[in-house]
């Protein structure tokens, strides 16, 4: 067997380090899975306002058209003007056609001229079709004469995955009067 | 062949790297952000603006990417101001421009780097480009006084801007005076 130290390659001298536990010394610069996949034109944006939002409608909802890519969610942003609850859902979406209003994904690398091979709707009226995995609660801050909605930031860490023909949407228990705002950032991955 | 790595960082070449029982290397690593990265480089910025009267549907900030070499990553954003309304934070093309010009701030202030990028503060020559994002500004009212309350849009190092690209942040609503947005982005290679 062959010993070898590594030594920098820019011809600094400086050679890599292995401590006392036997590691060895590593710096690294993390970067998100959602910047990376945005640098290859993959991370897309899908937003949604102001629609007139039944009870048992979707105020968004994402559809995966890839048969070969995953469709990671991120995270979302959501604010609506009543408080009550916010389900999250999932929904194989297999026979069904998604109604509403077309919402199309914005690639958020702006060099790219990738499309988000999905489907998106606003005031969609398929809920009945998903399954519940998170419900939210949405508060109002009432202090005097002023009530406010705040917006609320819902991490998912990359842990919601949609195959082909899988959706993720946001559906608002209570209707709201007249304003919302939904935003799904996601990115696709290669099976 | 096999080899095996040895410590000549310390003149020690007893010292050799475990491959564990998972076949893994065993490192120990210091992990250290995209954005501090950049800094070290010189290449981190702020652009800041305050304290104009937009009107409705006005920007409060855009910056555009002038470099052909390099993407602008926008990191995050600071907003306040003094009316509860929506924000939307939008992505596209420069227009002609009309407003306050911002200059770029190095966040490495041993660095001589400057920001090619152009930016601008109450701005109204630009035409809103594809909205990745609305958002909303606060307003807490207590005890009948207002108060704006900053929040914060991390956009996860995901909005990336090539040559001529623009990210802005138009407040919807007509605010009376006064307003905090600031954008902090890096650059890196294309």
């Amino acid at each position: 067997m062959e010993r070898v130290g590594i030594l920098d390659g820019t011809g600094s001298g400086n050679a890599l380090e292995v401590n006392s536990d036997n590691q060895v010394s590593v710096r690294t610069v993390i970067v998100s899975a959602l910047h990376n996949a945005s640098l290859k034109g993959d991370a897309f944006a899908w937003n949604a306002v102001s629609a007139n939002i039944d009870t048992t409608d979707n105020m968004i909802i994402v559809n995966n058209n890839s048969s070969t890519r995953w469709l990671v969610i991120d995270h979302v942003y959501v604010k609506g003007d009543i408080a009550g609850q916010i389900d999250f859902k999932l929904a194989d979406t297999t026979g069904l056609t998604l109604d509403g209003t077309a919402i199309t994904g914005v690639n958020l690398n702006r060099g790219s001229t990738k499309i988000a091979d999905a489907t998106a709707k606003c005031d969609d009226t398929q809920s009945a079709a998903t399954t519940v995995f998170l419900t939210y609660y949405q508060h109002l801050a009432v202090n005097a004469q002023t009530t406010t909605a705040g917006m609320q930031r819902i991490d998912f860490g990359g842990s919601i995955i949609l195959g082909e023909d899988d959706a993720f949407g946001m559906d608002t228990i209570l209707e709201p009067a007249a304003g919302f705002e939904a935003t799904v950032i996601g990115y696709f991955l290669d099976k | 062949m096999d080899i095996q790595i040895v410590n000549t960082a310390l003149g020690d070449s007893t010292v050799t790297a475990e491959v564990n029982s998972d076949h893994q290397l065993s490192c120990k690593g210091v992990g250290v952000t995209a954005i501090h990265e950049a800094t070290l480089k010189g290449d981190a910025y702020s652009w800041n603006a305050i304290s104009a009267d937009l009107a409705a549907e006005d920007t409060a900030l855009i910056v555009c990417n002038e470099s052909k070499t390099k993407l602008l990553v926008i990191h995050k954003c600071y907003i306040a101001c003094d009316l509860a309304t929506a924000v939307d934070f939008h992505v596209g093309e420069p227009g002609t421009w009309a407003g306050t010009a911002v200059t770029g701030v190095n966040l490495n202030t041993s660095s001589r780097n400057i920001a090619s990028a152009t930016a601008y503060a109450d701005e109204t020559g630009n035409t809103q480009g594809s909205i990745i994002l609305t958002g909303t500004s606060c307003v807490h009212t207590v005890a009948q006084e207002s108060t704006a309350e900053p929040v914060t849009y991390y956009f996860d190092d995901a909005v990336i801007l090539a040559e001529h690209d623009c990210f802005g942040v138009d407040v919807i609503g007509d605010i009376a005076a006064r307003f905090e947005c600031t954008i902090i982005g890096y650059y890196i290679d294309a």
